[in-house]
């Protein structure tokens, strides 16, 4: 059983107790106050997990992206010939800005280093 | 019926909220936005980017590509966590093809009830690095000024703008986040319950304050009341409160207008 499903039913027993108390106890402002503690470490609990998971994965790192020789001696023509055959080959390939104004020739040098330096990761 | 772009803006919350719950989110130091990314599977990278502020390559193995420029911190991460927005919420991205022919590869503001896929990336974006839960009753304040903006900015790692237009969507006053360059109203950000309009594009009024920094390269950074005719279509000689305060590195100015419960019903907003 994996760590996520044995919170997902932590989770799911925290809940199932709270809605049995609703619907079949006779609650108490102390039995409330009391479920309401419960309910809150669990959170605790369960979000502090949930952290230490996140730290657990392998160290977030923000690359430098250069752009390399080859690239810098193409033309628009051929770089835009050179991507047409990068989407040739990722027909899901695509892109989203953030603030777009216009998209020079080094952006699409940009976008051939993106594309072909994840492929590397897959090979 | 819920229009197609609140029914939009509606699951970038939902898959914003989602994300805070998986990692475990309770303050604004568990905010790890290179984390989230790498969590996600998506890579990073700084570096050159002329065109726009960031990008992200959908498909397989998504690459969000920050553009190199100094840029405030809280740029840099709302900028990242717009583009994690895009990926998360599977938006569709422009073929590569049609970028190099030229087209107007990105998607405009538009009006209507249509899906705005850029203005869902900014709610995930604002909703992941000021969540609702932790920065919602600071926005809930009677008095709303840049003060409480300038206090989630500090603590979030966000942008003044940013945090100003949170909170003018989380507040319950009449209040609106504007933000003025080169003496015009660039965007402006309303609460739910400010019903007036402020039209982007207009000319500042010369008894805003805002207008001052345009005009003189500076202002008085206080809340002040002002004519509430000054920002709005109004025949009533009401006042309204006005709070600006200059960004130097737009050469902009970010304001925060309020109109008190006193004031509201000769404004027209008393509904």
């Amino acid at each position: 059983m994996s760590e996520d499903t044995s919170w997902d039913i932590l989770d799911a027993l925290a809940d199932e107790a709270a809605r049995y108390e609703e619907e079949e106890g006779k609650p108490t402002p102390e039995s409330r106050a009391a479920a309401q503690r419960y309910r809150s470490m669990i959170d605790d609990r369960l979000a502090a997990m949930r952290r230490a998971d996140l730290e657990q994965l392998e160290p977030a790192q923000v690359a430098r992206g250069w752009i390399r020789p080859d690239l810098l001696e193409m033309t628009r023509d051929k770089l835009v010939a050179y991507i047409r055959r990068l989407q040739d080959q990722q027909p899901a390939l695509g892109f989203a800005h953030r603030s777009l104004r216009n998209v020079s020739d080094d952006d699409l040098r940009t976008m051939i280093e993106d594309i072909e330096s994840t492929m590397e990761d897959e090979s | 019926m819920t229009s197609d772009r609140e029914l939009g803006l509606r699951r970038a919350r939902t898959e914003a909220r989602s994300l805070l719950k998986r990692f475990g989110v309770r303050s604004a130091a568990h905010i790890k936005v290179e984390a989230f990314a790498a969590a996600f599977g998506v890579k990073i990278v700084e570096g050159k980017l002329d065109g726009a502020r960031a990008r992200l390559k959908a498909g397989p193995r998504p690459v969000i590509r920050v553009s190199d420029r100094p840029v405030p911190l809280g740029e840099w991460r709302f900028c990242v966590t717009h583009e994690l927005g895009h990926h998360v919420l599977e938006h569709e991205a422009a073929r590569v093809d049609a970028l190099c022919e030229g087209a107007q590869p990105h998607r405009p503001p538009q009006s209507g009830d249509a899906r705005h896929l850029e203005a869902e990336a900014n709610t995930y974006a604002a909703e992941v690095l000021m969540p609702s839960e932790l920065v919602g009753s600071r926005c809930a304040a009677p008095r709303p000024t840049l003060g409480i903006a300038r206090s989630i900015a500090e603590e979030f790692g966000t942008t003044l703008a940013a945090s100003a237009i949170r909170v003018a969507e989380l507040s319950p006053e009449r209040c609106a986040a504007v933000y003025s360059e080169a003496g015009r109203i660039v965007w402006a950000v309303r609460s739910p319950t400010f019903t007036a309009w402020i039209e982007r594009g207009e000319s500042l009024d010369g008894n805003s304050v805002a207008y001052d920094y345009f005009a003189t390269g500076a202002l008085d950074e206080r809340p002040q009341p002002i004519p509430a005719d000054a920002w709005l279509e109004t025949d009533s000689d009401e006042e309204l409160v006005e709070h600006s305060v200059a960004i130097p590195n737009t050469h902009g100015v970010i304001t925060l207008l309020w109109v008190p419960e006193a004031n509201a019903a000769r404004l027209g907003m008393d509904g």
